[in-house]
């Protein structure tokens, strides 16, 4: 798993970021770059088996139980 | 500065509507086991609460001629406020492109695909739709045309053919439930699917139609979405009951008992084709809108060298949604909506005072080429 996971990143850098490198894009070099941290951070984790983060339930569990707002679970 | 050029017909943002709406049918789940016989009303209220909302969005996208949601928000707010907006709408946007591609992989791997592990399913579905992508706006919107009657023609064959299986009594009684179960069921469908119509402003600027006939043809896309959604689900109920509720995908259970003949049986494939090539669109759709959204938010020239980036983020974001599928259908039937209107409502309606307080506009001058 983690050696195709490797072969995807390769490509993806090979293919988008490689030609940015060349076309001196200094903006959508960073902007890309950024992006496949993020991604590659999280596919080691998700690959480790290890608790990914969840914003999107920590804002919606934030909103229940800190905000009170919710329809009732057995309404 | 809008770098998607392209211009697309009003037919085909039509059908991009209706596609879009109609490829929702995986999220009746989270409102049939609130009302079960009385979830078609569902549908009809839903979409009555929603047409104020598309006029409110027709009302910036007229205001704001040529400017998609990220622009707008941009000219409303000025540029540090109106990035914060667009940065919130690009998480928006990736969180539903997540959210549909997690709903598509948990279908075909539970009635499909049952041995492959779901990370292929979704990076290989991922992938086709990052071809989509890049081709831009008219390579993803003119499969709409294509999808939608494909759609709606089996739609229409398969009630046909379920029309001896059919119990009208099953749709009674009538308003048996708790009131608040109908308001609750309302603000899901009015919020989850239809509310999410909000990722077309992402696209009004492109479409080749004069600006104060948009609304019109926004509106003619929901109606024609949700008569979709409405015979399927009248249809279901109709055909299985009050068990309709025990399954995610209802219509996949009732094309499965269409039994005419030998030639006209197994017809469940039809229903699992169609909800691909629905689901494909909408989360092309989402993909393309969410790379769009990336590119704008940091003044890129171009969204495609960022496509393959945001799909992996999107394939390690599905994963990190909820911790169990029950999690999710538990949020989306009570927090969900709640937060969705802060996307949805909220903020638009921040939009238009604003807009109206700074008499904010951008106006176009008449161009020869508009058609209806």
């Amino acid at each position: 798993m983690m050696i195709i996971m490797l072969i995807i990143y390769v490509a993806v850098i090979l293919i988008d970021l490689v030609p940015l490198i060349k076309e001196k894009k200094k903006k959508e070099t960073i902007i890309l770059s950024i992006t496949l941290a993020a991604g590659l951070i999280g596919s080691i984790l998700f690959i480790m088996r290890a608790d990914i983060p969840k914003p999107l339930q920590w804002i919606e569990e934030f909103i229940k139980n800190v905000l009170k707002i919710g329809y009732s679970d057995n309404p | 500065m809008n770098i998607e050029t392209a211009k697309i017909s009003p037919k085909y943002f039509v059908f991009s509507v209706i596609c879009f709406i109609h490829s929702s049918s995986l999220l009746v789940s989270f409102f049939n086991t609130l009302v079960e016989q009385d979830s078609w009303m569902i549908v009809v209220f839903g979409t009555l609460c929603t047409i104020p909302l598309l006029l409110l969005y027709s009302w910036l996208a007229n205001r704001f001629q040529g400017k998609n949601l990220m622009e707008m928000t941009t000219e409303i707010f000025g540029t540090a406020i109106g990035k914060m907006f667009s940065a919130l709408y690009l998480w928006f946007f990736i969180t539903l492109t997540a959210l549909n591609l997690l709903d598509l992989t948990t279908f075909v791997q539970k009635s499909m695909m049952t041995t492959t592990p779901s990370i292929v399913i979704a990076l290989v579905f991922l992938f086709v739709c990052s071809l989509s992508v890049r081709g831009g706006l008219f390579s993803i919107t003119k499969y709409g045309p294509f999808v939608a009657i494909l759609a709606s023609s089996i739609l229409i064959i398969a009630t046909i053919l379920s029309i001896n299986l059919v119990e009208p009594d099953n749709l009674l009684p009538l308003f048996d439930f708790p009131h608040m179960k109908y308001m609750q069921a309302t603000h899901i469908a009015a919020s989850i699917p239809f509310g999410e119509l909000i990722a077309f402003l992402m696209i009004s600027g492109n479409v080749k139609i004069e600006p104060k006939k948009f609304k019109k043809i926004f509106i003619w896309g929901l109606l024609l979405g949700c008569l979709n959604l409405l015979i399927l689900i009248l249809r279901d109920t109709m055909v299985l009951g009050n068990t309709a509720k025990l399954f995610s995908i209802a219509s996949f259970e009732v094309l499965r008992l269409i039994n005419i003949s030998d030639a006209l049986s197994r017809m469940e494939v039809l229903s699992a084709v169609v909800l691909i090539m629905q689901l494909f669109f909408k989360v092309s759709f989402l993909y393309y809108i969410s790379a769009l959204g990336a590119a704008q938010l940091f003044n890129l020239s171009s969204f495609k060298p960022l496509i393959y980036g945001i799909g992996l983020v999107v394939i390690v974001y599905t994963y990190g949604l909820y911790d169990s599928s029950l999690k999710h259908v538990k949020m989306a039937m009570s927090v969900t909506p709640f937060f969705w209107m802060l996307f949805e409502f909220v903020i638009p309606i921040i939009m238009l005072v604003t807009a109206l307080a700074r008499k904010k506009q951008v106006k176009l001058p008449l161009q020869e080429d508009y058609n209806i």
